[in-house]
């Protein structure tokens, strides 16, 4: 490979690192909104209750303003971190004409079918290696009903992880923003999260969601692209 | 919704006296699901439109919709398409069932079965080679769910979500719409009040299968024992129907 070929390969893994970066910077204020209440709750009661988490609906509103791809964005609580509900999302969607509305979902255990969030990776790692996550991609059946990345920070006071800031990306929407920057690669290539899955790609013979094997991954040019999610960018030989 | 229907809806809810409570607004809807007034599976209007009808303001309204929740009365689903669905504990009677299993002919269950043997073997294959690390995990938790479900809804619904999230797996919108479609249509006429333990079993031994198949990567192994699996409940629905006769 040439070094002008090398060059142009690593400008597109640096452009798809912006692209996924983005959105996570756009949670920041949804992040301290949460360290704050559960720092004040904590000075006069032991833990908050989940009607004091409602003042982020509006930050949450902000979020997705801020990038049309996103369809869901708020809180997901640590199990037994309120006072009043044992698991807790404040969590708000963009709705089929634009507008924005609360969102709920059965995460009560003694259903048969509850959403079990703290099972779910986009939770899981961040509750248990305190590390930022994105989940997917995946078709979120119980929830955006359609195909998603869920972004997750974690959100850590007096060093106890009170739960996650968070935001739904639209699979289509990353697809799209990141099209031409995919094509500026003469090969096939795809952006593939930590498990080797396709996120994007540039090629028909690869589909969303599926697994590169490890075979074709060793002969592969890989670049990365969010270093500690490992995710690559992954150059196929032609 | 039939005219029926919406005429007891619109009298279930209609505005509570002043100052309506949540108590008062559990109270009403609780009542409506023991009468049989709102029904298994049924959507309540949105919370805006719920908070307008019943005159109470949206807090009253969270609060008691999070106690119908409790109560197992009502659950709500995420997403778009999502909301509170009435969850009623009852069931469908044997005879509930007769009639809507009578609703098909032979040959139209053959149809239904085909369909579904073409969209779930598709749906297994694409799993092989593209289940998550969670999905996979979850399929195997709820391959055995229906050996603790009780009665013959909640065994409809359990063995309907496994099937549902092999499609889920596959990380295809479209299967996944098609499979749950079909599911609700004869997913919940697989479970009879009459069915035995040893059928529950069997079900849960194939459903163990096709998922061990689909985290081995084996996708012609996964393809086929989904297609086997729905052929073998699909032929169980046409032996039904037969004995039911000419209705």
């Amino acid at each position: 490979m040439t070094t002008e070929v090398r060059h142009v390969h690593e400008r597109a893994a640096g452009e798809l690192a912006a692209l996924v970066e983005r959105t996570f910077t756009l949670l920041d204020p949804l992040a301290d909104a949460c360290t704050e209440i559960v720092s004040q709750a904590s000075a006069d009661a032991p833990a908050p209750s989940a009607r004091q988490l409602s003042g982020v609906d509006v930050l949450a509103d902000r979020v997705m303003e801020q990038q049309s791809g996103l369809i869901g964005a708020g809180l997901v609580v640590a199990p037994g971190m309120l006072a009043d509900e044992q698991r807790y999302l404040q969590w708000r969607q963009r709705r089929k004409d634009g507008s924005f509305a609360p969102l709920f979902l059965d995460v009560d255990t003694a259903g048969d079918d509850p959403y079990d969030y703290p099972e779910m990776e986009w939770f899981r790692v961040p509750a248990q290696q305190g590390r930022r996550m994105i989940g997917g991609p995946y078709f979120d059946y119980m929830g955006a009903e359609t195909c998603t990345l869920t972004y997750a920070v974690p959100v850590v006071v007096g060093g106890a992880f009170v739960g996650i800031a968070g935001a739904d990306l639209l699979l289509s929407w990353l697809e799209r923003a990141s099209l031409s920057v995919m094509r500026t690669i003469d090969a096939p290539a795809a952006l593939v999260n930590h498990e080797r899955r396709v996120v994007t790609d540039n090629t028909p013979v690869l589909a969303t969601g599926e697994r590169i094997d490890v075979a074709p991954m060793e002969h592969a040019h890989r670049y990365p692209v969010i270093e500690d999610l490992g995710w690559q960018l992954v150059v196929l030989q032609a | 919704m039939s005219n029926e229907s919406a005429l007891a809806r619109s009298t279930v809810l209609a505005p509570l006296g002043r100052g309506g409570r949540a108590e008062e607004v559990v109270q009403r809807i609780s009542e409506s699901i023991s009468l049989g007034l709102l029904v298994d599976g049924e959507q309540l209007p949105s919370e805006t439109d719920l908070s307008a009808m019943l005159g109470v303001s949206t807090v009253p309204l969270r609060e008691a919709l999070a106690s119908l929740r409790q109560q197992g009365l009502i659950e709500t689903r995420r997403g778009r398409n999502g909301g509170s669905f009435v969850r009623s504990a009852a069931g469908p009677t044997k005879a509930a069932l007769e009639r809507r299993l009578a609703a098909f002919t032979v040959s139209q269950l053959r149809d239904a079965g085909d369909e579904l043997t073409a969209i779930s073997g598709a749906a297994a294959r694409l799993a092989s080679s593209r289940a998550s690390n969670d999905s996979i995990r979850r399929l195997s938790v709820l391959a055995q769910r229906l050996l603790t479900a009780n009665g013959a809804a909640q065994r409809a619904r359990t063995d309907s979500r496994f099937h549902i999230e092999v499609a889920v797996a596959a990380t295809s919108e479209r299967l996944t719409r098609h499979e749950a479609a079909l599911q609700a249509e004869l997913g919940s006429l697989l479970w009879w009040p009459d069915s035995t333990d040893l059928q529950v079993e069997q079900a849960v031994a194939e459903h163990v299968a096709i998922a061990q198949a689909i985290h081995r990567e084996d996708a012609a192994l996964a393809r086929d024992l989904a297609q086997q699996h729905v052929n073998g409940n699909t032929q169980r629905l046409i032996e039904r129907r037969i004995r039911l006769g000419e209705r």
